[in-house]
């Protein structure tokens, strides 16, 4: 029972994060029904956490209590988002693997590779995933690890062999449906990714005890199709359903406001957002913010914002890499610090060579005045026919500069049908463009 | 004596790390993370409970992003910066709020809570980013019914991530027991968080607790600390006396025995003027007559005192705090204990060394005219008066043992008023018998000791020692007193050298001096100085060296000084290795006066041997003989003190200097203060060698083998503080 809990954890931390920062879209219209929403208590966690932070204090070399322990903070990460709960999840499954190794301890291995993938070393969970199935073949976790470590890298084929691997070892489980979504969305399926997630859903919901975050998180995800594809009516939908099921949910909340703009919602959006970014100032949020602050004339308070993402770039670049891609973009949206944030972009793209980082690269070498090289990036962003306005978008504005108008008309036309209101700020631009 | 030396070396060593830290700080300067991250709310709550009043610390550390955030609503002239002004504005809007957001209630009414005082201040954090730090210091009360259920929640920002901490102490005479919080805190205030490896952030927002007066219920459970120990209150006996189910009379005199002896025991602990009353007793060659007077006093003094403060305690609680009572009447009972041990040690002194007479032959005539006329048992007026002993037992008993207040409030709380005073004129029976005996002790053992041969020097010297002991003693309680309420006089001895950089220059040199008179008093300081000192009988020179001392130590500190200011040396880096020369010279000191004694003293003293044996007049300084062992050591007493001084100013200083120099902008404010700071020392080892010196000096002329023993002492003390100190600094450098 451990172990299975443990493994719809994992399923669920791994793709969280895996499209916590990316977007997807689709075509298609929703067709399967979701089970009704309710709230799911948190889980007991704080005293568990005390109790075995309590052991390990007495016995620093108890495995399983350290295991344990190590996957209670990432629940805490994946349920607030608060890169502290990363580093005391680290440091308990490197302690855990310091008194027994690896190979009769692949528990805190695996525990180790979630922590890597939470901090955006891919390479790093690739090849730990790729120990762990040396370690145990046999089971399905292992697989999933490693499809989820290569989709960030950008390796699609060797990605969906994986998950192969891992639907052989388990069959029907709402984690390998969820993966299924995910190969479905970046293919340009939307419709059956909306299916699939539903059916994860209902599978999650079915659990005893149902995991709070991991019915929230599929609820966020229906939400985000569901915008993709500016059905913005059913993403409230889905959103609210979110937060009913787990309140103050971070990635819902954000959802929530991206919605309520994409609505035309500028005042309820603006509160909704200062509440995401109240429970966390992830700079995404911030950024919207700030873009709504500027709609609404407040100009004052969208400069404070702007000023609040430099300082939290500041801090990031102390903390860690992990916003990188987000700040790259944010400058290029926003025409700032072109070539710092091409170099960024760069930098990730060397790193991880998955279709949004080529998107990012795309539309920073636009903003940094290098065509050739965007042409070049947004060919490999487009290569998986991925459905989904931003892309279209950034198609379209970089086919504009290069003089290609039929093409950016095509291309912008196909973003603003799929998803009229993709971003609050980005939208209308491709509207001038288009009115050109 | 060996936790003497560590604990002055453990003193020594904090110094030098705690330099280090400024150092570091000053350079690197990091504040503690936020164990939560950069964009959190921190809480802090101590909730300090009473059974009708509650007192709460409640502190707010907004990490970096809030904190930015905050500062720009704060900002309002938009320059950038938050003046005093505008955080003083902020301080003022969001306090409300705050305070709104803790509940408390007593037997479920809410309690209102009103605030005392706000402060606010920014401390540099991550990136280059503030965080904003805010204190509400809040009272509450409300109607007592004997124990009462209190719950306190902090709703604030309950929502966003943070630390969230609630401490429960109980006030004064209170007991908190079947608490859901912890006794004691992690978080300094939220100034420091715990570094731990694996400790997720506390999340305490709600606590519920049960207090009341005096013992809880046996089925209570004990406030505990973090670690699950029970806060350490120790266990009160004679107040659970009062508690007891029924009243059989068997209980009832079990219980009267038990606060006798309970009254006994508590006289044996220490604070109660035992050693006032033997040294009073002693040095006034009291009889039996006056040993009875006094511990009648202290009874009756004690048992009014207990009744007064419960009277007071119950009717006027709304209005004073007992725990602001309890300083008060122990700071009057250490300032008469002042005033009588300052006067007999004025007069007695005089008398003794004849400045009052002129001669000490005269003196010497006069003590053995009132041997002859008045024996023991009559007492001339200068000695002991009824008025200073009636006096004296006051001191003793005013000071109300605080089991004995407990158990007279639990008395009236429980309606057993009658059987509670009663216990508590039996406590206070106990409490005298004990403090007579110890006199009696004194009195009859001083008998021997005047019939012992020779003792009539030892007899003169007594009554000086014991007249300073009785002020010493008188002082201690005053500064405990002091301590008690909340003037705590070390705080200006252990001024965190960090705050000097807000300081004028004026503050600074003053702070210069106290650390200077501070630093006098280092171990290795007293323990070099002792055995120089322990050579001279002579007060005045005694004194030059403390002085030469001093200025040794002054002046290689410019030296050091300007090393620092204008070389920008580095001397952190050479302290460690002065040290050990100081460890060394320590050992030197103490073997050479070893090996002076083991010679047979052929130093001055066996001049005195001759004339201070048979006869009690020659005195150590006016005596005709004494300049000759002066002039023996006559050059030495000019260079040897001087030299060690240097060494020392060269040695632990080091740290110290640096920090304060670094403090301070202007080379000229850094001599000045470096100067002060010299002077400050000088007068401080001045007094100490002074201090040091009076027991050699009082027995040096009657008693050769006390003097030697003393001095004896010093050698080893040096020595043995010194090998300490090679061993522990030997280990860092080798």
């Amino acid at each position: 029972m451990q172990s299975k809990s443990c493994f719809a954890k994992l399923f669920a931390l791994t793709l969280a994060l895996a499209l916590g920062i990316g977007c997807a879209s689709s075509s298609a219209s929703p067709t399967s029904a979701t089970p009704p929403a309710k709230p799911i208590p948190a889980e007991s966690g704080e005293a568990a956490i005390r109790f075995l932070e309590d052991r390990v204090k007495r016995d620093p070399d108890d495995f399983p209590a350290l295991n344990n322990l190590a996957g209670r903070y990432l629940l805490k990460l994946r349920e607030t988002g608060n890169l502290q709960w990363l580093e005391l999840a680290k440091r308990s499954a490197k302690a855990s693997l310091k008194s027994v190794q690896a190979e009769q301890n692949p528990e805190a291995l695996h525990l180790l590779a979630q922590t890597e993938f939470a901090a955006h070393d891919f390479a790093a969970v690739r090849d730990h995933a790729r120990q762990l199935i040396e370690l145990e073949n046999r089971k399905a976790y292992p697989h999933q690890l490693l499809g989820d470590a290569l989709l960030e890298l950008g390796e699609y084929e060797a990605a969906k062999k994986a998950f192969a691997e891992m639907e052989v070892r388990q069959r029907g489980g709402h984690s390998t449906l969820i993966r299924q979504a995910r190969l479905a969305q970046l293919t340009g399926n939307n419709e059956r990714a909306q299916r699939l997630h539903s059916d994860a859903l209902q599978l999650a919901s079915e659990m005893v005890p149902p995991e709070r975050e991991a019915v929230a998180w599929i609820r966020w995800q229906l939400g985000e199709t569901a915008f993709s594809v500016g059905d913005y009516a059913k993403a409230e939908i889905e959103y609210r359903d979110s937060l009913t099921t787990f309140p103050n949910y971070y990635r819902a909340l954000g959802g929530l406001a991206k919605t309520l703009a994409a609505k035309g919602d500028v005042n309820g959006a603006i509160e909704q957002y200062r509440q995401a970014t109240a429970i966390l100032p992830d700079p995404v949020f911030i950024a919207a913010l700030g873009d709504l602050y500027e709609a609404a004339g407040r100009q004052a308070e969208a400069k404070a914002q702007f000023a609040l993402l430099e300082k939290m770039a500041a801090l990031a670049a102390a903390n860690g890499e992990v916003y990188n891609r987000v700040l790259a973009q944010f400058y290029a949206d926003h025409d700032l610090k072109p070539e710092a944030a091409y170099q960024m972009a760069k930098r990730e793209y060397d790193a991880r060579r998955d279709i949004y980082g080529a998107d990012v690269l795309a539309w920073t070498s636009l903003k940094a005045g290098k065509i050739a090289e965007a042409q070049a990036a947004i060919k490999e962003a487009l290569r998986l026919g991925t459905a989904d306005a931003k892309l279209f978008f950034h198609a379209g504005m970089i086919a504009r500069a290069a003089g290609d108008k039929a093409v950016a008309r095509d291309f912008l036309q196909r973003a603003l049908k799929l998803n009229p209101q993709f971003d609050l700020r980005q939208a209308s631009i491709a509207k001038q463009a288009l009115a050109e | 004596m060996l936790s003497f030396i560590t604990s002055g070396l453990t003193q020594r060593r904090r110094v030098s790390i705690w330099a280090l830290c400024a150092l570091m700080a000053i350079t690197i300067f990091q504040a503690t993370a936020h164990p939560l991250g950069n964009f959190t709310f921190n809480h802090f709550v101590r909730v300090e409970s009473g059974t009708d009043r509650a007192k709460i610390r409640y502190v707010v550390d907004l990490a970096e992003v809030p904190a930015f955030q905050e500062a720009q609503k704060a900002d309002t002239d938009q320059n950038g910066a938050l003046s005093a002004t505008e955080l003083a504005a902020y301080l003022e809007s969001v306090a409300q709020g705050y305070v709104g957001g803790l509940k408390l209630t007593a037997g479920g009414k809410p309690v209102a809570l009103k605030l005392e005082d706000k402060q606010i201040g920014q401390t540099p954090g991550a990136a280059g980013l503030m965080t904003l730090r805010m204190v509400f210091d809040l009272t509450g009360d409300w109607e007592a019914s004997g124990s009462s259920r209190l719950a306190f929640e902090n709703t604030n920002l309950i929502e966003r991530a943070g630390w969230r901490e609630i401490v429960v102490t109980p006030l004064t005479g209170a007991t908190v027991f079947d608490s859901t919080a912890f006794g004691n805190a992690v978080t300094d205030e939220l100034k420091t968080y715990p570094e731990e490896l694996l400790a997720a952030p506390l999340n305490e927002s709600k606590a519920e607790w049960s207090v009341m007066r005096g013992v809880a219920p046996a089925s209570a459970k004990p406030l505990t600390l973090r670690d699950g120990k029970p806060v350490t209150v120790a266990r009160d006996r004679f107040a659970e006396l009062i508690t007891v189910e029924k009243l059989t009379p068997t209980v009832i005199l079990v219980g009267l025995l038990l606060a006798f002896a309970l009254g006994g025991a508590h006289a044996m602990s220490p604070g109660h003027g035992k050693t006032v009353v033997g040294a009073y007793l002693v040095g006034s060659r009291g009889t039996f007559k006056h040993a009875a007077f006094l511990g009648a006093t202290v009874t009756i003094t004690h048992t009014f005192g207990v009744f007064l403060l419960g009277l007071v305690t119950l009717f006027a609680s709304r209005y004073i705090l007992p725990e602001k009572l309890y300083p008060i009447l122990s700071f009057i009972s250490g300032a008469l204990v002042v005033v009588i041990g300052a006067s007999m040690f004025s007069k007695r002194l005089g008398a003794l060394i004849g400045l009052n007479h002129g001669h000490e032959h005269h003196s010497h005539d006069h003590s053995h005219t009132h041997e002859g006329d008045s024996g023991h048992t009559h007492l001339p007026p200068d000695e002991i008066s009824w008025r200073s002993l009636l006096a004296l037992g006051i001191s003793g008993g005013i000071m109300p043992c605080p089991s004995a207040l407990v158990l007279m409030l639990g008395a009236i709380s429980l309606n057993r008023v009658g059987y509670g005073l009663i216990l508590i004129l039996v406590f206070s029976l106990g409490l005298a018998s004990v403090l007579t005996a110890v006199g009696l002790a004194f009195v009859y053992g001083g008998k021997l000791l005047d019939k012992a041969p020779g003792a009539t020097r030892w007899l003169k010297v007594l009554p000086v020692v014991s007249a300073l002991v009785i002020t010493v003693l008188g002082v201690a309680i005053c500064y405990q007193a002091l301590q008690q309420a909340g003037v705590n006089p070390a705080d200006f001895w252990h001024v965190e050298l960090d705050q000097a950089k807000s300081f004028s220059a004026l503050a600074t040199l003053g702070l210069g001096f106290v650390i200077g008179l501070r630093h006098a008093l280092d171990t290795d300081h007293l323990a070099a100085v002792s055995t120089i000192v322990s050579e001279r009988k002579n007060l005045f020179s005694s004194l030059l060296i403390g002085g030469l001392w001093g200025i040794g130590h002054t002046v290689s500190l410019l030296i050091a000084g300007i090393a620092v200011v204008f070389l920008n040396l580095n001397i952190e880096k050479y302290e460690k290795p002065l040290e050990f020369c100081v460890a060394l010279m320590l050992i030197g000191l103490g073997l050479n006066v070893l090996i002076k004694l083991a010679r047979g003293g052929k130093i001055h003293f066996h001049e005195h041997e001759h004339g201070g044996h048979h006869h009690v007049h020659p005195h150590l300084h006016d005596g005709k003989p004494e300049p000759e062992p002066h002039t023996h050591h006559g050059l030495k007493l000019g260079v040897r003190p001087l030299v060690i001084g240097m060494i020392h100013g060269l040695a632990g200083s080091a740290g110290l200097l640096l920090v304060l120099l670094a403090t301070i902008k202007t080379s000229w404010l850094a001599f000045a203060v470096i100067a002060i700071f010299g002077i400050g020392s000088i007068g401080g080892m001045m007094l100490m060698s002074l201090v040091l010196s009076l027991p050699l000096h009082l027995t040096a002329g009657s008693f050769t083998r006390t003097n030697l023993a003393v001095r004896a002492l010093a050698g080893v003390f040096s020595l043995g503080f010194g090998l300490f100190m090679a061993y522990e600094l030997g280990h860092e450098l080798f």
